[in-house]
């Protein structure tokens, strides 16, 4: 992040004769942990809903949760797992009733969600900042798209939040025994739909070491 | 050690990837490997389509609307 979008300089003293020294180290210490993460929570709704309003509001959710109870957040530990076990939670309760069945996925409804985005972005000074590029990041983006929940979900966790197997298993209350096994299958079958485009794309088994 | 079979390879598969292996583990997947291409096939494939995800999949940048509104948030007594 270049800038903090949480430099309050703006207020004249006074203007909130309601926070007390407590809850002003509160917001502080909340703005220094938990706002950081605010694009991986924003990037993991999207995911999980496919649709940009219900993203905005879990996330908004999420945050208001996560202030309320920043009490219980253990310092030290991750402030990123926590935040996203609480998404996770709003999540099921406000949606899951509707949700897809698992491994059911509606090929039209994830063109349109993408589309939607790109045209919601679009509209924004990000648009140059590199969130898109090129087709070839469309298509990994709608074949992990397509992949049954289950499995989509601890690919997202592991292989772009970077979270470990326990603060995944944590998320997703599974044995980290499942999680492993979700992690094999689930890579298996997204590396078939991105077989093409691997070696479209130059990407062989045989230069895997980072060389970037 | 015994060797390890193929099946208990890849059950540890997507720990190896991930770095999540115990010490133990660890020395016996290499151990298997080192000799079986199947595996060694494989592992490589999994490394291969991680590395993809990692650097081709799309991120998106939370609205500033959202961002604002989380702010006036944490600005508020709770
Ligand atoms: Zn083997």
């Amino acid at each position: 992040m270049t800038k903090s979008p949480f430099s309050h300089t703006q207020h004249s003293p006074g203007s909130h004769p309601q926070l007390s020294a407590q809850e002003l180290k509160k917001q502080e210490e909340f703005q220094e942990e938990a706002i950081e993460h605010i694009n991986a929570l924003y990037n993991y709704a999207l995911h999980l809903t496919m649709n940009p309003d219900d993203a905005n509001d879990l996330v908004q959710e999420t945050y208001l949760k996560a202030y309320r109870f920043f009490d219980s957040f253990e310092k030290g530990t991750n402030c990123k797992a926590w935040l996203f076990k609480i998404l996770k939670n709003n999540y099921i309760n406000k949606f899951r009733k509707n949700a897809r069945e698992p491994g059911k996925v509606d090929y039209d409804l994830i063109k349109d969600f993408y589309h939607s985005i790109k045209a919601a972005q679009s509209d924004t000074e990000d648009l140059n900042a590199g969130y898109f590029k090129s087709l070839m990041h469309d298509e990994v983006y709608q074949a992990l798209q397509s992949l049954p929940e289950e499995f989509r979900e601890v690919i997202q966790l592991c292989d772009i939040e970077g979270f470990t197997y326990e603060e995944i298993a944590n998320m997703v209350e599974s044995p980290i025994g499942t999680v492993r096994s979700r992690l094999y299958r689930g890579r298996k079958l997204l590396r078939e739909k991105l077989n093409d485009f691997a070696k479209k794309h130059g990407y062989t088994s045989e230069n895997s070491e980072d060389h970037h | 050690m015994t060797t390890m079979t193929c099946k208990e390879a890849m059950a540890l598969m997507s720990a190896a990837v991930d770095g999540e292996l115990s010490n133990i583990e660890q020395e016996a997947f290499e151990r298997h490997i080192a000799w079986c291409v199947n595996c060694s096939r494989e592992f490589q494939e999994a490394k291969k389509t991680k590395r993809i995800v990692r650097e081709k999949i799309v991120r998106f940048k939370a609205p500033q609307s959202l961002v604002n509104s989380i702010m006036k948030l944490t600005e508020t007594p709770s």
